[in-house]
This record gives C-alpha cells, structure tokens and sequence, in this order.
C-alpha cells in the first residue's frame, strides 16, 4: 500500500514502532497507571489541535489558545476517565472529539455574551466563521454532524480518527484492534460511504 | 443499492479517506444515478482537506515558533532592551537592568557614607 498519510501536526511523538497501541494504554490509563495516561494525553493532544483549529472561529482563536483550550479539554476527560466506557473501536477518539467542540462551543458562547467588547462584536461580524463553516456552509456542517451522531460509535470513531484526526491506517487499526493497515483502511472507506448515505436520509428528512 | 452504485461510491469513499485528489466536476457528469451521495461525499473531502490545511498551519507555526526562539537566545547588537531578536518581549531584560541600576546606587551611597565618617 502506498504512503497515504500525509504529514501531520506532532508525528514525531507518534507511530514509533514498539510504543504501546491506544487501547492498551486506554487500558492502562483506566487501571490507574499514570505514565499511560500521561502517553495517552500526549498522543491525543496534536490531533485535537487539529480538529480545534478547523472549528475554531478566527476570532476566536484571537481571544483564547488553541493550545489552553485543548489542554483544558484533555485535563476535564482524563478527571472523568472512570466514567468513559469503551463500547466500541474508536469510541476514546470520538469521546475526546465530542468533549473537544463542546469546549468549543461553550467557549464561543462565554466570548458572545460579553457585553464590553465592542470591538469584539466588530471582529465577531468579520471573522464568526470557523475554516469548516467557510469551506462547506453552516447547513452542511448541521446536516454532516446530525449524520455522524446517527453512525454506530464504531463507524463514528472511523470517520472522526481518520478524516478530522488525521491518524494513519496503521493506528486507527492499533486503535481498533483491526488485524491489518488494510483491514482499516477498507473498515475506514465503508464507514465515510455510510456517513455520506445517511446525510442524504437526513437531507430527505428535512 | 445496486452492486455497480455501490461499487463506485466505495471507491470515491476509498478516495476520500485516503487524500487522492479527485475530480468532482468529472465524476458529477459521469454518475447522473448517484448525485446526492455524491455531493455528500464531495462535502467529505472538503472536511477531510480543512483538517489536513489546519495541521499544515499547526506545523508552519510550531516550525516559525522554534525559528523565533533560536534566534531569540542569539540577541542583536543594539536591540532595545526588553525586546528580543524575534521581535518577542523579554520583560526579564528590563528587570536585571533595573536591579543593576539600584545595586549601583546602593553601592554608590555606601561608598559615599563610609568616605563621609572617615572625614568626620
């Protein structure tokens, strides 16, 4: 199989043959082993950087760090570790994913209702898109994240690490325990078709 | 779903995952029967590239950053004092420089007292 992945924000503290696959230190982390959870922070926080800049608002990331607003977001899911259930393949990504935007949006709402920053307003009206809302419109994101809220968690975690994450095969397949890079990639192509069948059942709904 | 229909929106799918570029003005035009997943599809590729540009923008800030604190260590002959070769902030410059001056002061007033009582 060619090389597929193109290069991504923090590769090199990732994919190092021999380090421990996400579920095992999910595993770990969950057992109460510091250092695996201290890996798993680490492994997640340059994908989630990733997928905060797409949503973040210029604006928005003129008032809070990208940075802050991941870091606080991975410190609020690691304190409720206990509380996650690993109910299916990639169900830790789309957990922290969902945590991610919700942070996002609390943030923007905290920020609107400002009532001294004129100026801000100002800004607001100029830059209140995030780079998602500008390359596909506000309608096909609802209609995108009603879609993937209505996939099974497995098929969710395929399209959230690999499409919005950015991980390679090889570890969305350490990830999900699928037996080849292939098997993952195919998994992976089955689960983006599904995605785009069910936002035209959700078009056809409206 | 026909086995044909299915066979090529797996293969856009399989082309969207992977980051193959692909020509949606061509495939509009040759598949009429499959347009609405299609579309869906083609709003897919879209999400996957303003991840793949954000992380593009992540590395060329991360790389910009290390850029600027390198030289930032370096210094420039006659910089104002406060502000790095990066054009960063150095508040600390301007704290040593104003405890130099009240270490000198002090120096200077004790000095003084001491030459005052050996006069008297």
């Amino acid at each position: 199989m060619p090389d597929r992945d193109p290069p991504r924000a923090g590769d090199r503290h990732r994919d190092r043959p021999g380090d421990p696959s996400t579920g095992e230190l999910l595993i770990r982390a969950r057992a109460g082993d510091a250092r695996a959870r201290d890996a798993l922070l680490e492994r997640s926080r340059e994908p989630l950087r990733r997928f905060a800049h797409g949503r973040l608002p210029p604006y928005a990331r003129d008032l809070f760090d990208t940075d802050d607003l991941v870091q606080v977001t991975l410190i609020k899911a690691f304190q409720h570790m206990g509380q996650f259930e690993q109910r299916g393949e990639g169900a830790f990504f789309a957990y922290l994913r969902q945590i991610t935007l919700n942070k996002i949006r609390d943030e923007i709402r905290r920020v609107s209702r400002r009532p001294d920053r004129t100026e801000f307003k100002d800004s607001i009206a100029s830059s209140a898109r995030s780079p998602m809302e500008e390359a596909i419109g506000h309608e096909a994101l609802d209609r995108y994240e009603s879609a993937l809220l209505a996939m099974t968690e497995a098929q969710r975690g395929l399209v959230v690490m690999r499409l919005e994450l950015g991980l390679s095969y090889r570890e969305i397949a350490e990830s999900t325990g699928s037996p080849s890079e292939n098997a993952a990639r195919m998994a992976v192509a089955r689960a983006v078709m599904r995605l785009a069948e069910q936002m035209d059942e959700g078009k056809a709904e409206e | 779903m026909s086995e044909d229909r299915e066979k090529e929106l797996l293969r856009l799918a399989e082309a969207v995952s992977d980051g193959t570029p692909v020509d949606w003005e061509q495939e509009r035009g040759s598949h009429p029967g499959i347009q609405e997943p299609l579309e869906h599809l083609a709003v897919l590729d879209r999400v996957r590239q303003v991840h793949e540009e954000s992380s593009r923008v992540l590395i060329a800030a991360g790389a910009k950053g290390r850029r600027g604190e390198a030289a930032s260590t370096k210094g420039r002959e006659g910089e104002p004092a406060g502000d790095g070769a990066s054009g960063r902030r150095r508040p600390w410059a301007i704290w040593v420089a104003i405890a130099l001056i009240l270490a000198a002061v002090a120096l200077a007033l004790f000095v003084y007292s001491n030459a005052a009582k050996a006069a008297r």
